[in-house]
């Protein structure tokens, strides 16, 4: 548990030393003057970067777990989930907040999907995501704790790449810096890592295949 | 679960810290001073001028959002379009004004404009954003002619209101 901790930690500490090159200099609005709610923006994005690329470390750990290349994989799946619902959690009150403090009355209409026109379509996906996301939790803790095995409560977990699909598609479209050059880099070596581990994990699995012959 | 709490701890307390200093910026910008040199002009005044071309629009947002609705004769720039504009046509207006829905996005462009482009005119309007804008009664619009001229019947109108209520 130590181990896993220590690594996801490592993994998002370079994960946002990357955002903070990507976004200039963060800490520019801790010196100088900002519009109302304009640092929580800022963190919002943070942790929706974050979330985002503790998503695609998922799939890596479910790849991994799938394949048997990863030992105590289980561990990983549950602190590196523990970490994803904290991040969007997170992105989802400091945009929430940031958004009431700048319209001066709660936003509410931020954290409530409305599919009327596109940006609030695109935001509405993202709120569904994050709920999926904190079932998907509920689920994942159930199974974990052994409280429910039930296939039912199995199958609806394995519903979890629809939260992938729909964070993915939030983040792309409203995004405002997904699509930069520095990110699409972070996220392209999250994915050729994702791809790596299947490789390697399709071929430990053959292997034995091979030698037989 | 100690260790798992210490970064949860850490995140909140910058939430906090930042929450703390976004108080104090609030302070400053009543104070109708500028924002990191980005000064704030009220909406009224930023659609007179734009009716008498002296004002340009930015509008930060995704083109989908933009094909939708912005205001009349404003121009589509994203944060990640900025290294590629040309700053030279936008120098010869007054005030270069980005937005969005609650200027997020449009204080983003604002600080990347002024700092990477070198534009000294760019300022933001009061209220907020597109939200600011419909809160004065103002048009948006889809189509760049029909905007301008709900615009211009919008300045018509107001004219005529202060007119009325002269002694």
């Amino acid at each position: 548990m130590k181990n896993a901790f220590s690594i996801c930690v490592g993994l998002y500490g370079l994960l946002f030393f990357a955002w903070c090159i990507g976004a200039g200099n963060p800490f520019f609005y801790f010196f100088y003057e900002a519009l109302p709610g304009q640092s929580l923006y800022l963190l919002a994005k943070c942790f929706g970067f974050l979330a985002i690329c503790s998503l695609l470390v998922q799939i890596a750990i479910g790849i991994a777990s799938a394949t048997r290349i990863l030992r105590e994989s289980k561990v990983y799946h549950a602190v590196n989930a523990l970490l994803s619902v904290g991040f969007a959690t997170l992105h989802v009150l400091s945009f929430l907040v940031g958004a009431s403090i700048r319209s001066d009355k709660p936003a509410w209409e931020v954290v409530i999907p409305q599919f009327t026109d596109y940006y609030h379509s695109m935001l509405g996906l993202g709120i569904v995501a994050f709920v999926l996301l904190l079932m998907m939790f509920a689920l994942g803790a159930l199974l974990r704790r052994r409280l429910q095995q039930s296939s039912l409560v199995r199958l609806l977990h394995y519903a979890s790449p629809l939260v992938m699909i729909f964070a993915t598609v939030h983040s792309f479209s409203i995004g405002s810096e997904t699509r930069t050059v520095g990110y699409i880099v972070v996220f392209g070596c999250l994915i050729l890592a994702i791809l790596t581990i299947l490789v390697f994990g399709l071929l430990s699995r053959t292997r034995p295949i091979q030698f037989s012959r | 679960m100690k260790s798992v709490r210490c970064p949860l701890g850490m995140a909140l307390l910058l939430s906090l810290c930042l929450h703390v200093r976004m108080v104090h910026a609030a302070s400053w910008w009543n104070d109708e001073d500028y924002v990191h040199g980005i000064s704030v002009v009220p909406v009224p005044d930023l659609a007179i001028g734009l009716l008498a071309g002296t004002v340009l629009f930015v509008d930060t947002r995704e083109p989908e959002e933009y094909a939708e609705k912005h205001i009349p004769g404003a121009i589509n720039i994203r944060l990640v379009d900025v290294d590629g504009v040309d700053a030279q046509p936008l120098q010869k207006y007054q005030y270069v004004v980005p937005y969005c829905l609650k200027d997020f996005r449009g204080f983003e462009v604002a600080r990347a404009l002024r700092e990477y482009k070198g534009l000294s005119n760019v300022v933001m309007m009061a209220p907020s954003g597109m939200k600011g804008w419909e809160s004065q009664g103002l048009p948006l619009s889809s189509s760049n002619a029909e905007g301008m001229r709900k615009l211009a019947e919008w300045h018509k109108n107001s004219a005529l209101t202060v007119t009325e209520s002269q002694p």
